[in-house]
């Protein structure tokens, strides 16, 4: 009995030195000791042991200056040297402070026209101190919604609703503690943050294809039939694809883009390619891509309206990759076509009047 | 976490070596032709090892690099600019570690010569592990808290002994493991994997979380209106965890443009 007693006696003994061990544990990296003094290291120990606060409790006692975004470093004005005196004050309090930042966010849902949506689903993600966790609210009639009460380090949002389809506008994410990251967020009630849907407004019955293939780098064209989705010997588009010369990341290439067949295509930027102009198109197009210029990549995407060779309307956007290594000579080719066989303009997709799905 | 994550790093590059003709030598168990199409993926850390396969030669057509946990700064040559992680350029100026690849054994440039392959990132900002969480327990597990806070590695720092530990000695330029006096130290590193699992600190993201670096070329998985990734902790494994509906299209069942498998298809060169 005394022997298991002091068996116990033992172990709480043990725990009780790993406990005041953990307390006593410095609260980041020591640094490197050959520029760390020991005088210095034993100084931080005593303030240590003047101060048993929890980490969360010495990092509350911290003030906080105004926060903003500021990407600049190292810091120059000296609200910027605030901010990373802050920073790292917090991280040597509390090194896990990032996950408890209180987390609030405004935000509001518009339609392409600035209407006010109401009663979108708003899809919440936030990190915390535990893990990720997620919830969905609803927007209120004014198509504005918050989210308060919780605390963590990043927070995303998804905005849908049926009948709207979404957008590059359509969610985001925010970070709320590292204020030098392009995603920190600062909450406004009075400025909340705008999420844009694309109200579907009679979308007609469509067809709609995805063409991926491996095509053959050189002068013979191979051609796009935009009514089958097909690349062969015939159709309304024809690419051909030529390289020149090879530098670290790839080649100079070319690709002169055709209209054959009476077809004819205008170039688009818009989002959403949801009516095709009645005029401004054209036949040839070439695109010269030089290995030399910043930014270079091996892929040249495109994205315009088609009128077909039989008088119908077509939104076609793609990309063509010119292969490299093993697969030099070829070029990756990919294109999604949504075609309008009635003959109107009107290129709008509903997936529920997808008529080859 | 952070041990595992330090120490796996070294274990994949032996992996990586096995890789490197398994496919395309006849003497290997894995050759099945003579011309075969190679699509490479690797996902989170396990770019280390696709990494270092192609840096040590392994022939491919093509390589998807999904939420890759390799600093970006590796991809740009010595002596060009990678985009900066502030709060990693900071802890540097706190706690010197080298940098650039070479002599230096750090990361930047490392795998800038990598070539031979089309090149994809499936990147996300706001990735769980490479920027957003961390998980409960005390345990900090987070790709860039593990860089800022255990370059050079200390296993024992929480307790604050020295005994096992790294060290940068940023006047010789050398790093050494152990600090035994003064002027004594156990070793120098000389090992590149070595230094860059545990001495060396990137002043960059990773490469999952950021954009496209040179010759590469890129997918925004976070865009909503492509695949609508979110900092969910199970969205860092998302392309192979995600349920299969959402590979197709988004909560409210409408189709993405084109679907995930598709356009992964797609990068990797597997014919439709």
């Amino acid at each position: 009995m005394t022997m298991k007693r002091n068996t116990i006696f033992a172990l709480v003994a043990v725990l009780a030195i790993l406990i005041g061990m953990w307390f006593w544990r410095p609260t980041s990296q020591p640094g490197n000791p050959i520029q760390q003094s020991e005088s210095s290291a034993m100084a931080s120990k005593m303030d240590r042991s003047k101060s048993m606060a929890t980490p969360a409790a010495a990092a509350s006692a911290i003030p906080q200056p105004r926060l903003f975004k500021s990407t600049r470093y190292p810091p120059e004005t000296p609200e910027e040297k605030a901010l990373w005196d802050w920073w790292r004050a917090m991280d040597k309090a509390d090194a896990k402070f990032q996950w408890k930042m209180p987390i609030s966010f405004y935000g509001k849902v518009v339609d392409q026209f600035g209407e006010s949506v109401a009663g979108t689903t708003i899809k919440l993600t936030w990190t915390a101190i535990d893990d990720s966790h997620q919830t969905e609210i609803l927007s209120d009639a004014e198509g504005t919604f918050q989210f308060t009460g919780v605390r963590g380090k990043s927070l995303g949002i998804a905005v849908r609703k049926d009948g709207y389809v979404l957008t590059r506008e359509s969610g985001g994410s925010f970070e709320y503690a590292e204020f030098s990251n392009d995603r920190f967020h600062v909450p406004d009630r009075e400025k909340p943050a705008v999420f844009r849907l694309q109200k579907l407004l009679g979308a007609e019955p469509m067809i709609k294809y995805i063409t991926n293939a491996e095509v053959a780098v050189g002068p013979s064209p191979v051609l796009l039939n935009v009514e089958t989705g097909k690349l062969g010997t015939d159709g309304d588009l024809s690419f051909s694809i030529l390289t020149g010369a090879k530098r670290q990341y790839g080649p100079d290439f070319t690709i002169m883009l055709t209209a054959v067949n009476g077809a004819a295509f205008a170039f688009s930027e818009e989002e959403f390619m949801s009516n095709a102009p009645e005029a401004g198109y054209q036949t040839a197009a070439v695109f010269n891509k030089l290995a030399s210029a910043p930014n270079y990549n091996r892929v040249q995407p495109y994205r315009l309206y088609l009128k077909t060779r039989s008088g119908k309307y077509a939104a076609v956007t793609g990309e063509i990759t010119i292969r490299e290594g093993l697969s030099e000579g070829k070029a990756g080719f990919h294109a999604i076509i949504y075609h309008n066989p009635s003959g109107s303009r009107k290129l709008e997709f509903d997936h529920r009047k997808w008529l080859n799905r | 976490m952070k041990t595992l994550l330090l120490r796996s790093h070294a274990l994949l590059v032996a992996v990586a070596l096995a890789l490197v003709d398994a496919l395309r030598n006849p003497a290997s168990p894995f050759y099945f032709s003579s011309n075969p199409t190679i699509g490479m993926l690797a996902h989170s850390l396990g770019n280390a090892c696709a990494g270092e396969a192609l840096r040590q030669g392994m022939q491919v057509n093509s390589y998807v690099a999904l939420k890759a946990a390799v600093p970006l700064s590796c991809y740009f040559p010595v002596g060009t600019a990678a985009p900066p992680k502030q709060i990693l350029v900071d802890a540097d100026a706190n706690s010197p570690t080298p940098q650039d690849a070479g002599s230096l054994n750090g990361y930047h440039g490392y795998l800038s010569s990598i070539g031979g392959a089309n090149k994809v990132n499936y990147y996300g900002a706001n990735d769980f592990w490479l920027e957003t969480g961390t998980t409960s327990f005390g345990l900090s597990v987070s790709w860039i808290t593990n860089q800022r806070k255990y370059k050079p590695d200390n296993p024992l720092d929480m307790l604050n002994v020295y005994v096992i530990r790294y060290l940068w000695d940023s006047a010789q330029q050398k790093a050494y493991f152990r600090k035994i006096t003064d002027s004594v130290w156990n070793r120098r590193v000389i090992d590149t994997h070595e230094s860059m699992a545990f001495v060396s600190r990137p002043r960059t993201s990773a490469l999952g979380a950021v954009a496209e670096p040179p010759g590469f070329s890129g997918l925004d998985l976070d865009s909503l209106s492509t695949y609508g990734f979110t900092e969910a902790r199970f969205d860092h494994s998302g392309p192979f965890q995600r349920n299969i509906q959402l590979m197709y299209g988004n909560d409210s069942g409408a189709p993405w443009n084109e679907p995930l498998y598709v356009r992964l298809m797609r990068d990797l060169q597997v014919s439709p």
